[in-house]
């Protein structure tokens, strides 16, 4: 990790410490004190809403930058590319800890706040992230299903299966969206297992195939509003 | 202003709480009956409650009794005066999720709208209220546990004792029979992948899939087309003709092994009858008649048949069977 990153996510874990005793009880911090010869000073929403924004724009081009990692031509030009993608999401995860630090309660900050930290590989990170965000939010399930995926970086199986089985019972597209990613993980586990040995990836890969088929033959179970047979 | 609108919210009863199994969402309630426990309780009395007929033997219960997953195991029910109605008895399970009532599309969009039909019907009668409104208010109003509930369940009604009220509490009622813990909820809700047998899992997959698709009508968490889910707008109603001379609702299924026998007339007497006449329905069509297109042509192989059979058993939810709970 680099130094300026492990200041951002430093900074970000700080912020999960700082909020959660204000959310207990403690005052927030005032602001300083504006004179009348003084510029405008921004509102903390706007101040929020704008790194928010910026964050979202920062989040867009390191995966545009991913995307031309993937289709490089040769192993440098893949290697720059996903240099410019790790600055990128290193750019978006100051300005979505800024847009927290500005609104505390701001649940989709905390939530790309985990997504940025766990693109940049910092799981641990990512986790106390998405679990402030669903502090503040529960069904905020997106964050579950971003949370299913960090779980799975840190090869914590069940948390994930957890995840998933939240996520097929209350928001069943998102379910969808995490079995792929586990899928893509038991591939990558395959090639490189980081710890586990072939009998735990087996096992989850046939767990995985059950609810596979178990989510495809009850699509329409979920919506009520559409009709579909699997195939 | 301040303080009449404080006392306002103060008297509202507080917000009803759905206790639903998991994966089953907040069903979509009529904005003039909301629930409330109060009304639920009150339903639940009036539900079973045979003084609503006019033989006094007679209830909602009768037609739509508990032990028979809210049927009555007859292949078309009979009235409180003892006359074979027109069809069997719809099945209660999961009602809440309904988006039409009754067998045909007599436009019932809520089951406070079809009640109307079971209690002044008079051509057959069926409650056989008609003509006797007047005499049951007085009745229940002289039941000092039913007035009490009647005033619990409508705060701040002039007139809290009324036919309007009866219908709504009825309906509350029913709308908390949810029964969604049967094996086959244990399976894919609770991911206990022991829960369902091989072969109901085999008859799972023949269901779902595309060669008897059988999900073309019976989707949506109850199986039955398209749920009534809260927030969302009132979906249409699916009917079709199944090779019964007609076009009719699709039922629900779940808990569909307790409630023989089956269609609207209760032609067959249980579940393995009833896909024989699937299977051979093109072959047993009448003349003209115009089949749902839906409807696939297949063949099932031995011991398909029974998978089948092991997964629609597998929809019961048994922990409630026989019961008539709130929740």
């Amino acid at each position: 990790m680099s130094l300026a990153r492990a200041g951002v996510v430093a900074i970000a874990s700080l912020l999960v410490g700082q909020w959660s005793l204000a959310a207990g009880g403690g005052a927030m911090p005032s602001g300083p004190s504006v004179s009348n010869f003084e510029p405008r000073e921004v509102p903390p929403e706007e101040k929020a809403k704008n790194s928010y924004n910026a964050g979202i724009k920062s989040i867009k081009k390191a995966k545009d930058y991913e995307a031309d990692a993937a289709k490089a031509s040769t192993p440098e030009k893949k290697a720059k590319a996903m240099e410019k993608a790790g600055k990128a999401y290193n750019k978006a995860l100051e300005q979505f800890t800024d847009a927290a630090s500005n609104k505390p309660d701001m649940v989709e900050a905390w939530n790309y706040i985990g997504f940025a930290n766990r693109h940049l590989g910092a799981y641990a990170e990512s986790l106390e992230a998405y679990d402030h965000a669903l502090s503040l939010n529960p069904k905020y399930f997106e964050a579950v299903e971003y949370r299913g995926e960090a779980y799975l970086g840190l090869n914590r199986i069940d948390d994930a299966k957890t995840a998933y089985m939240d996520l097929f019972r209350d928001a069943r597209p998102l379910s969808d969206q995490l079995l792929v990613a586990m899928q893509q993980w038991v591939a990558d586990r395959r090639l490189d297992g980081k710890g586990l040995d072939a009998a735990q990836i087996d096992a989850f890969e046939l767990w995985l195939g059950e609810r596979a088929t178990v989510a495809r033959q009850t699509a329409s179970l979920g919506s009520g509003d559409a009709v579909r047979t699997w195939k | 202003m301040v303080l009449a609108g404080s006392a306002a919210t103060a008297a509202q009863p507080p917000a009803y709480r759905w206790d639903l199994p998991p994966g089953f969402p907040p069903p979509r309630v009529p904005a003039g009956n909301p629930m409330s426990e109060a009304k639920a309780v009150l339903g639940k009395r009036l539900f079973f409650d045979t003084r609503l007929s006019v033989t006094g033997q007679y209830s909602c219960a009768s037609c739509h009794r508990p032990e028979s997953a809210f049927t009555d195991g007859r292949a078309r029910a009979v009235g409180a005066t003892g006359r074979r109605l027109n069809h069997n008895a719809m099945s209660l399970v999961n009602v809440a999720y309904a988006v039409s009532f009754g067998w045909t599309n007599a436009g019932f969009d809520s089951l406070e709208a079809q009640m109307r039909r079971p209690l002044f019907n008079q051509h057959p009668v069926e409650i056989g209220l008609r003509g006797r409104e007047a005499a049951l208010l007085r009745e229940l109003a002289a039941d000092p546990a039913v007035r009490a509930g009647f005033a619990q369940a409508f705060p701040g009604s002039a007139n809290p004792i009324s036919l309007g009220h009866l219908i709504q509490a009825i309906a509350c009622y029913e709308r908390t029979l949810v029964f969604a813990r049967s094996v086959f909820d244990r399976y894919i809700f609770d991911d206990d992948q022991s829960a369902l047998t091989g072969a109901a899992k085999r008859g799972m997959a023949l269901f779902f899939g595309p060669r008897l698709a059988c999900a073309q009508c019976h989707f949506g968490l109850n199986l039955a087309g398209p749920a009534a889910i809260a927030g969302k707008p009132p979906p249409a109603p699916i009917f079709a003709d199944t090779g019964t001379q007609g076009r009719f609702k699709v039922p629900g299924l779940r808990n569909v092994a307790l409630t023989a026998p089956y269609m609207h007339d209760g032609r067959f007497v249980d579940l393995r009858s009833v896909l024989d006449h699937y299977e051979h329905i093109e072959r047993d069509r009448a003349p003209g008649e115009t089949l749902d297109p839906r409807l696939r042509t297949f063949h099932l192989a031995v011991g398909e048949k029974q998978d089948l059979i092991d997964f629609l058993e597998s929809l019961s939810d048994l922990q409630y069977a026989g019961s008539a709970p709130l929740h």
